[in-house]
């Protein structure tokens, strides 16, 4: 579903903040992208949902090319960041159809409200997004990314600044897009998430993959993601 | 494509709507913005007017008998005088004061500007009036009168009086294009910010761009968006102005004593308007499209009106007129065509030109816009101001400040000059430019007292700064006077030295000398130099307030006078670290140049002496500037840093 080989992105400076990463990630799994912050985790998923071009290697996603084929890959994907923001002005339910519009679905205000109803948005669906709890934002930035049912999922640090219980049901609806078959792409510096949620992790440190295995692996070897990736990184 | 522009236009009118109080403030700003432009213009005509009455007023002028006729009065065909009184009034006429003639019956009429230079200055007014004249036909004239060829003598000119509805029709044609582009560029920018940077900025470009859709058809989709809301601006303005005049609330009778909103003049300025909002639409665009934040547009947004702003004014000039080779001027050519439709002069043919040439362009502008859309990394911070606060980096804010210092100078203070010239001066300079000077760095967050050099200077410091004057002013003189055939001071700028001219000597150096010498220090190698040098290195950040300095002055003949003489102060403060030196200099500079004026000295008597003085006070001012900085460690500036 995707598939990365030596993805480069070179700042000027010369930063080289993505040194020829490679990773698979396959339909109905989470795969983690762990590292520290700066590691490269962001550009990388910036590259691989057209944000950014990169500068060397290929990636595909659903089989399209990042390059080649930028608007295929992204009616493939959602992405969701911890920077992606909400128009303050429009309500829940406005944005939700106007990303559907966007998309190009014939039928978005339908659409929107199956989302609303699944992700419990109705009390506040016609609140403005600018005067919504941290919680309920986040609520509406993942139907909003799920909004054209795509088949991949890329969630970069989706987390960060979110309460526990805010984020025990962000995490339970990556949980349920997993289980109905979606590729998701996790980054996250948590290591608590990576062993919920992950299938599969690749460690990036200073832009390169230093390790990649399942998540069972590593606990197995080294007692726990943490110790995992203190390890490798440390190695280095 | 065309869903996916329909989509965007969809969307971000949903965003627009919900904004309505915005979009309200402008629709009001533009049903308002076109008379209460007009009656602020005619105002300014009427301070004009009684500018130029109280002008009159002075006494007349004698040309001074020895030596009778400078030797340098020569050929000129196009100028015969008659005897009489001279006043100041006969030397002006508004803009255009001072002018070659050619005599008409018993009147002598002006035909093109005089150009008055700063040695002209030394020589006394009339002769300034009569420069380049040919001598023989002045002679020839005065005798053919009746009068006695011998001095003292008197001349008298008469004002070229325009027909009023001439005079209306270009002050139509200068005032209208200009206040509409203005308000067409504030509506651009304002959209153009809110459809791209705030996208960045917010962080919901992100979750635009992410979207299915093509990128071509979101610029285009946005561009149609900023476009409309430009348009409907501009419409609302001209339809404004005209329901103005059909309903009779606008009475202007400065400006226009006919109608100008006729139904044909209303529609072509629509038209004007529709086209001028693309181009400013597709500018706009490329401003949002490099800023990453609101503040960064607003940085940019500056240079971004002056240099939009610039081929209005050109447009405005009477004798510019569309054609082949004004046609491609972007701006202008709106101007222009409009201009020439509501004289009745636009052919088919170059009326479709012109459209065609407009449509291209702004295509190729919104086609710049999409570069850098595409290039510009949308994460990148580097203009943001929030981020470089913590970096110390003020760089750009200096540009900012310089333009925003600049408009205001430019504006009030020639209202204020207007109302009167040396009170005028004295109040424009002491106060909008010390200001600028304070509250710039103020505002941007930058140390007020290493940013203006606000240091005590030690004696030898003052010494360097007395030494600076006389070398700059006798260097100063040199350049006057080696670059007088080639560029020389306009109108405008010997109108204002005329204006001082009868001015008390105490106070002509107070206004003339002193005040610039303090404020423009303090504007322009305190706050521009001090914020330009926390980014730039030292020899960029004097070389660029030094180009500032000179561009204040407003005429190519001052500008690299002044530029030079600013790299000069500039170094002062650099090499001292105090704004002090720098403002004694400055001061002493325009001292000598109103005090030689009123003793009558002539720049051109000196001779060889100013070579001398020139060489003596290079020399005094070198040695005391390799002995400026010893023994004072750590005052100095180190090479791209603070004090």
């Amino acid at each position: 579903m995707i598939e990365v080989d030596g993805l480069t992105k070179v700042f000027p400076g010369p930063v080289t903040a993505v040194d020829g990463v490679s990773f698979r990630a396959d339909r109905g799994e989470v795969f983690g992208l762990l590292g520290a912050n700066g590691a490269g985790k962001t550009t990388t998923l910036r590259m691989l949902v057209t944000l950014l071009a990169p500068d060397g290697g290929t990636a595909r996603v659903n089989g399209h090319d990042v390059v080649r084929e930028p608007e295929a890959v992204r009616r493939s994907i959602g992405f969701l960041s911890v920077t992606t923001g909400l128009y303050e002005r429009l309500t829940a339910r406005e944005l939700l159809v106007s990303f559907g519009q966007l998309q190009g679905l014939p039928d978005a205000r339908a659409r929107a409200e199956r989302l609303i109803e699944r992700f419990g948005i109705g009390p506040f669906a016609d609140q403005r997004c600018g005067r919504l709890s941290t919680g309920m934002k986040q609520k509406v930035s993942i139907a909003r990314s799920l909004v054209h049912d795509p088949p991949v999922l890329v969630l970069d640090e989706p987390t960060v600044g979110l309460d526990v219980l805010v984020a025990q049901t962000f995490l339970q609806a990556v949980e349920e897009a997993r289980d109905e078959g979606r590729c998701v792409v996790y980054s996250t510096h948590i290591m608590s998430e990576v062993e919920r949620l992950c299938d599969r992790v690749a460690i990036i440190h200073e832009g390169r993959i230093r390790h990649a295995a399942s998540t069972a692996e590593l606990v197995a070897e080294h007692g726990s993601v943490e110790a995992a990736f203190i390890a490798r990184v440390t190695a280095c | 494509m065309l869903r996916a522009v329909l989509a965007v236009v969809r969307h971000e009118l949903r965003l627009q709507t919900r904004q309505a109080q915005s979009l309200l403030l402008f629709l009001t700003l533009a049903v308002g913005a076109g008379p209460l432009g007009l009656v602020a213009m005619d105002r300014w005509m009427a301070v004009t007017e009684q500018s130029a009455e109280r002008s009159a007023k002075t006494a007349p002028i004698q040309l001074s008998a020895d030596p009778p006729i400078p030797s340098w009065l020569v050929e000129d065909d196009n100028l015969e005088i008659v005897p009489g009184p001279v006043t100041s009034d006969d030397l002006l006429e508004g803009g255009e004061s001072y002018g070659h003639a050619r005599i008409e019956g018993d009147e002598v009429v002006l035909t093109r500007p005089f150009a008055v230079t700063r040695s002209n200055m030394l020589e006394g007014r009339l002769v300034r009036a009569v420069r380049r004249s040919n001598v023989d036909r002045v002679k020839a004239a005065v005798v053919a009168s009746g009068e006695p060829w011998e001095p003292p003598l008197a001349l008298r000119w008469r004002r070229e009086t325009r027909d009023e509805d001439a005079r209306a029709g270009e002050m139509a044609g200068r005032s209208l294009p200009a206040m509409l582009f203005f308000l067409l560029l504030s509506m651009a920018m304002y959209a153009a910010v809110d459809v791209i940077t705030k996208e960045k900025e917010k962080g919901t470009a992100e979750t635009l761009l992410v979207v299915a859709i093509d990128r071509r058809a979101l610029l285009l989709g946005k561009a149609l968006v900023v476009f409309g809301l430009t348009a409907l601006v501009g419409a609302t303005w001209v339809l404004g102005l005209a329901a103005s005049e059909g309903l009779g609330v606008l009475r202007v009778p400065n400006l226009f004593e006919g109608a100008v909103f006729t139904a044909a003049n209303t529609g072509v300025l629509l038209m004007g308007a529709v086209l001028a909002s693309l181009q400013v639409s597709a500018a706009a665009l490329v401003v949002a499209a490099l800023a990453p934040s609101f503040r960064a547009a607003s940085i940019l947004s500056m240079p971004f009106v002056i240099a939009l702003m610039a081929p209005v004014g050109f447009a405005s000039v009477p004798t510019v007129e569309l054609g082949p080779s004004t046609l491609w001027l972007p701006v202008s050519n709106v101007v222009l065509a409009v201009r020439s439709l509501m004289a009745g002069e636009l052919t088919a043919g170059l009326g479709a030109a012109t459209l065609g040439v407009v449509v291209a362009q702004t295509a190729a502008t919104l086609g710049l816009a999409g570069w850098i859309l595409s290039e510009v990394d949308p994460f990148d911070k580097g203009l943001d101001a929030e981020a470089r606060r913590g970096t110390g980096d003020f760089g750009h804010d200096a540009f900012v400040l310089f333009a925003v210092a600049m408009l205001g100078f430019w504006f009030f203070g020639t209202v204020m000059q207007k109302a009167d010239p040396v009170l005028g001066l004295i109040g424009s300079l002491g106060t909008l430019l010390p200001l600028a000077a304070l509250l710039g760095p103020v505002y941007v967050g930058a140390p007020l007292r290493e940013t203006l050099s606000l240091r005590a200077p030690s004696g030898r410091d003052l010494a360097l700064g007395a030494a600076m004057g006389l070398t700059v002013h006798g260097v100063g003189l040199l350049v006057a006077a080696v670059m007088q055939p080639f560029l020389q001071t306009p109108d405008a700028v010997a109108q204002g030295i005329l204006d001082l001219a009868d001015t008390p000597l105490p106070l002509l150096l107070f206004a003339g000398a002193v005040m610039p010498g303090v404020c423009e220090e303090l504007l322009f190698r305190g706050a521009l130099l001090g914020l330009l040098r926390s980014r730039y290195s030292i020899v960029v950040s004097v070389a660029v307030s030094s180009v500032m300095f000179g561009f204040m002055h407003l005429d190519l003949a001052r500008i690299v006078v002044t530029a030079a003489m600013g790299v000069a102060f500039g170094a002062l403060v650099v090499r001292t670290g105090s704004i002090v030196p720098g403002m004694i200099a400055h001061t002493l500079n325009n001292a000598l140049f109103f005090g030689l004026a009123s003793a009558g000295v002539a720049s051109d008597g000196l001779g060889i002496g100013l070579v001398v003085w020139a060489l003596c006070a290079t020399i005094a001012t070198g040695g005391l500037v390799s002995l400026a900085g010893r023994g004072r460690p750590g005052i100095r500036m180190e090479e791209g840093g603070r004090p």
